[in-house]
């Protein structure tokens, strides 16, 4: 049986280069590409399907992060929760395809999207709070003090778990059951994967959200 | 502030995340009372604390993501 985890596939001096790796260029990549596809100019008719489609799309999810941050803060942010959604769910579909890697099955991946994250959340609210911020991390009473630090550290951990284990979990599953039969059986098992990984792009979109609207509620 | 009542996503999605929020702290918790009962010898007094804090910032967190 195969190994699971990033493998090796080369060397450049000290710094190894594995197929999550190189998946993950791949995805990124492909990212830009969509996002170029999916842009236009502005128009105020509907012109063409495609124009349509990417509007009724952005519509959906902008209305989805209103739901967290109101609909200003949903306009000027959408940006970022969009890349973000956008880049782990082709990360997560990406497993399925034969001799590709999942970038999310590999914990370094996960990780640094969760700090990238979490750094980017805590970059607004110095930004736009200043040092009523740092306020919060007192109340309601300096005795909360290392509780609030705690909460803040545990938040990119618990993020890049989350993506890590469930995406790992299903390949992990996917293989043991191609292992035992190889024919048809795996297939509803796939389209389980492909609505988890969904599921998994959305919940880290979700909680980066609603830890972006608590700093603005608090 | 009366808030818009959930959609049954975000109800899904918010469900789906609770577990691993408290896994996350209890986690960072033990690691951090365990490597300061060994730089104090005190075990296991700061592993305990940690544990209890861990324990608390993760049903802390959940209750502020669904408040």
């Amino acid at each position: 049986m195969e190994e699971i985890g990033p493998k090796v596939i080369f060397k450049i001096g000290d710094f190894k280069i594995t197929n999550t790796f190189i998946s993950l260029q791949v995805i990124s990549i492909l990212v830009l590409i969509i996002s170029f596809w999916l842009s236009y100019r502005p128009q105020e008719e509907i012109v063409s399907k495609r124009q349509s489609l990417v509007e009724a799309l952005i519509e959906i999810f902008q209305r989805y992060l209103g739901g967290f941050l109101g609909e200003e803060k949903s306009v000027k942010y959408f940006p970022f929760f969009s890349s973000l959604f956008l880049f782990i769910l082709l990360s997560n579909w990406s497993g399925l395809i034969p001799g590709f890697a999942s970038p999310t099955s590999d914990l370094n991946v996960t990780i640094g999207l969760a700090l990238g994250t979490i750094l980017y959340i805590q970059y607004i609210a110095v930004k736009e709070k200043g040092k009523k911020y740092l306020k919060n991390f007192i109340s309601p009473s300096p005795l909360f003090l290392p509780i609030n630090i705690l909460e803040q550290i545990t938040r990119p951990i618990s993020l890049a778990l989350r993506l890590f284990g469930n995406i790992t979990g299903e390949h992990i599953v996917l293989a043991i059951i191609s292992l035992l039969a190889p024919l048809i059986v795996p297939i509803p098992i796939m389209v389980l994967s492909m609505f988890m990984g969904f599921i998994q792009a959305l919940i880290f979109t979700t909680l980066s959200a609603a830890y972006l609207a608590a700093v603005f509620e608090e | 502030m009366k808030r818009k009542p959930r959609s049954p996503w975000e109800i899904f999605n918010i469900a789906f995340s609770l577990g691993t929020s408290v896994l996350a702290a209890l986690l960072v918790g033990i690691f951090l009372g365990y490597y300061l009962d060994k730089i104090f010898h005190s075990s296991p007094v700061f592993l305990l604390a940690g544990i209890a804090l861990g324990i608390w910032v993760g049903f802390r967190d959940i209750f502020r993501i669904l408040r």
